[in-house]
């Protein structure tokens, strides 16, 4: 006999990105015919990058002292962490924060480039350069940017401004440390290892150290957008902050929560011809919402299928670890909504889907990719509509 | 044969495994000797220039390393973490060769530039001024093939190195909770234990001391002053203590089902009763004034293992050196024992071999199970001054025997990351 597993239901969102801020922000961007990038190709030419929109992080981050001591990508998180609270209403309660956990995805901190420079002008061509290199450190750096350089000071900026103190984990490891964070939400659920998670990650694209660190690795595009379909030299990344509740579907009844959509099945490890057959659900009617999968998209083959494949990746660039829960918020949002996000970018692979179907679509699968595909270093999750009179 | 569960009806989490390399010694044995008599693992810093530290003192592991790969710190700690997992899959004998039954869990070190590659790289260019990365990238862009030591800024690649070299199952999963991480690491294992699986691995390891690393700890004012000797450098709970030593280690756990590890007629090394976190919200590098995230972190392991207070023998401390964490780790174990707390030994192995950071909650882990065993405590090295702040029964400058069933481990990071342990030897389930 087999027991239903415990229903693991989305019930808070933040979502901020190039293409604004919040869900109807992204709804109007992604569902208007023939939706437009927000490109900026000059400030880190020649590699294009998706900027953050125009935010006032003092709405969420009301503190200048908490401000001051974190660099972007941990004011982009804190943010969206913010508005996920807010959207699930549990901003200020502190008997659910308290059994709240933190599962945050987050990869190196940032770099003072200036600072950096500076340094490095100094040393050019000095062959006792590691003598001075203690002096102009302990000159040039500053003390706080090493605790916003600190990988788990997302999750940590999170505890001291929204005050969620339940326990709290980051994972590392790129895009599928963001499906890791989902996985472990839905694992601890179904387990009764907790019941109320806030899980998600961010990215900050305008971010010269990162850029030359995947530079140095090949993984970026030069030039012109295109879509996650074209692109054949690497990736263009994209300013984000992607933040999900989580809960149990009897902790969020019992709270009066309101469901956008349940997580049904969520795996990492899939290594089936770089296909998710591993998630179990009905795919030929599921949509997917993939990221980006590196120059041979390993999605591409489906295109030749009935499959409706969309990337948002293509609008809001790659995130490494936010791409995923990124692509997790919009799923849910679409079926919560009852309708289907436009094709955008390569039309040979993103087929139109017809209103009727739009309406009537009950599930949509998420999938991810590793810059290396293949080896397993896949994920994919089935999110699912739910049926409120359940 | 009826399922053995603990008194949440969990399975049972066995520790059939274990590998440690730290300064004081390349294996589990050595360790523990070095560990018994005493020996430091701290030296005046030989790995690079020291001039203008104010601190220059580390525990370094020499070996293992060398060449380029003596430049970067991800690859040292990788090849750490190979070290102790195998040493651990081999006392454990699990699985086939590159074949490990279960997930990987991985508490590894920032994925971050290094001088010397910055500089290599700055002296290709022409020119460097306020833009110097963008040069840096304009080189980049004229390299024809991804460097070796380039390859480490991608965060997953030592958990690919360890995965493959293990054959572990799935993705790994790498965590970073600063200082907490290798508890973490262990206690993501359990509950994957408890979830059903029949192994895991889990693994914490760093070997980060560069130079960048000691200016940072520096301005932080957290790394100590007392350079000479460096062997009396940390000083855990001792009122002269002024800050901690930046140390390299790695250890690793072989975690099993305990039916599991019975049925194959494994040693059981010890049990992993309980796991428990909580999040400071105070300070970026303080904790809350009245201690409770933790004293919650504490509570909240005891009561996930089932274990009351009273029967703790031991704390195996975080015990930093810091003014601040050895402060407030004092008194939040005065509030979680009560009237008890003077018949709780407590100790640091910090004194001996420096601050392993992420790989703490590893190494004090393997420390505490073979404490177990041998029924002998570890001494907290350097503690010669009382502090009056500090009211603990300190195992101080010598081993101390005693009988030892439950150990309460502490790891506690910046950014309010806490996360503690409680290990038993297993007896009461055989």
């Amino acid at each position: 006999m087999s027991v239903s597993p415990t229903e693991v239901w989305i019930t808070g969102i933040g979502l901020v990105s190039s293409l604004g801020e919040g869900l109807d922000a992204h709804w109007q961007a992604l569902t208007t015919d023939n939706p437009k990038p927000v490109v900026d190709t000059k400030s880190f030419a020649p590699y294009p990058i998706h900027p953050l929109c125009e935010i006032d992080f003092s709405k969420q981050i009301p503190k200048r002292g908490d401000l001051r001591q974190m660099e972007d990508w941990q004011r982009i998180g804190t943010y969206a962490a913010g508005m996920a609270l807010d959207d699930a209403s549990i901003k200020g309660d502190d008997e659910l924060l308290a059994k709240m956990h933190i599962i945050a995805a987050a990869g190196n901190g940032e770099r003072d480039p200036e600072a950096d420079a500076i340094v490095l002008e100094a040393i050019k061509g000095d062959p006792d350069w590691r003598e001075k290199l203690n002096d102009l450190l302990l000159t040039n750096l500053r003390p706080t940017l090493y605790l916003a350089q600190q990988t788990q000071l997302l999750a940590g900026n999170i505890s001291i401004v929204h005050k969620v103190t339940g326990g709290s984990r980051t994972f590392k490891g790129e895009e599928l440390a963001g499906v890791q964070i989902v996985e472990n939400a839905v694992q601890r659920i179904r387990a009764g290892q907790g019941e109320l998670f806030l899980v998600g990650a961010a990215y900050n694209a305008a971010r010269w150290d990162q850029l030359l660190a995947l530079g140095l690795n090949q993984f970026l595009h030069e030039g012109k957008w295109k879509s996650i379909w074209d692109l054949d030299d690497g990736a263009i990344t994209g300013s984000m902050g992607a933040f999900l509740v989580i809960e149990s579907k009897a902790h969020a009844l019992a709270r009066g929560a309101k469901p956008y959509a349940k997580i049904s099945n969520i795996q990492t490890g899939v290594d089936v011809d770089c296909l998710p057959e591993g998630v179990e659900g009905d795919r030929s009617g599921s949509p997917v919402l993939c990221g980006f999968g590196g120059e041979h998209h390993p999605m591409a083959g489906w295109a030749d299928s009935n499959v409706v494949l969309r990337s948002p990746t293509s609008m809001l660039g790659h995130g490494a670890e936010a791409s995923f829960p990124a692509n997790i918020a919009l799923a849910a949002l679409s079926l919560s909504r009852g309708a289907f996000y436009s094709p955008c970018g390569n039309l040979r692979i993103e087929k139109p889907l017809s209103q009727k179907t739009s309406e009537n679509l009950s599930t949509i699968l998420v999938s991810a990719y590793s810059i290396d595909v293949g080896d397993g270093y896949e994920g994919a999750a089935l999110v699912e509509k739910v049926d409120v009179n359940d | 044969m009826t399922k053995t569960t603990d008194k949440q009806g969990r399975p049972v989490v066995a520790i059939t495994g274990m590998g440690l390399l730290t300064s004081l010694g390349k294996n589990r044995d050595d360790n523990w000797r070095a560990l018994m008599s005493g020996k430091s693992g701290l030296k005046t810093i030989d790995r690079f220039p020291i001039d203008g530290l104010r601190s220059t003192v580390a525990g370094t592991v020499d070996e293992f390393v060398s060449g380029a790969d003596q430049q970067n710190s991800v690859w040292r700690s990788t090849y750490l973490g190979m070290g102790v997992g195998l040493e651990a899959i081999e006392q454990a004998a699990i699985g086939e060769e590159q074949n490990f039954p279960g997930p990987l869990f991985l508490a590894s070190p920032p994925s971050e530039f290094e001088w010397p590659r910055l500089h290599e790289l700055s002296e290709t260019a022409s020119e460097l001024g306020d833009t110097a990365y963008a040069h840096l990238l304009g080189m980049a862009r004229q390299q024809e093939e991804v460097r070796e030591e380039d390859v480490t800024l991608e965060t997953a690649l030592p958990g690919k190195v360890l995965r493959h070299t293990f054959g572990t199952k799935g993705v790994p999963v790498t965590v970073c909770t600063a200082c907490a991480s290798g508890a973490t690491a262990i206690g993501l294992g359990v509950e994957a234990i408890r979830r059903g699986e029949k192994a895991a691995l889990c693994i914490g390891t760093d070997a980060t001391v560069h130079q960048e690393a000691m200016v940072r700890f520096t301005l932080l004012s957290a790394v100590s002053t007392h350079n000479d000797p460096p062997e009396k450098a940390s000083r855990p709970f001792d009122k002269t203590r002024a800050g901690f030593v930046i140390a390299e280690g790695s250890a690793a756990l072989v975690l099993e089902d305990y039916d599991h590890a019975k049925a194959r007629g494994a040693e059981i090394l010890g049990v992993v009763r309980g796991y428990g976190e909580r999040a400071d919200t105070f300070h970026r590098t303080r904790s809350m004034p009245d201690g409770s995230a933790m004293i919650g972190a504490m509570v909240n392991t005891l009561n996930d293992g089932g274990v009351s207070p009273e029967e703790v023998d031991h704390v195996n401390a975080h015990g930093t050196s810091t003014p601040e964490n050895d402060k407030m780790e004092a008194l939040s174990l005065n509030k979680v024992f009560g009237d008890r707390i003077m018949d709780v030994p407590v100790a640091s192995n910090k004194g001996q071999m420096g601050h392993t950071l992420l790989a703490a909650g590893a190494v004090e882990a393997v420390i505490s199970l073979m404490t177990i065993k041998n029924n002998i405590i570890p001494a907290n090295m350097n503690f010669e001054t009382p502090d009056e702040a500090i009211n603990l029964d300190i195992v101080a400058n010598k081993p101390r025997e005693k009988n030892v069933n439950i150990i309460l481990s502490n790891s506690f990071g910046f950014g309010g990351q806490n996360a503690c342990l409680v290990f038993s030897s297993g007896d009461e389930y055989a």
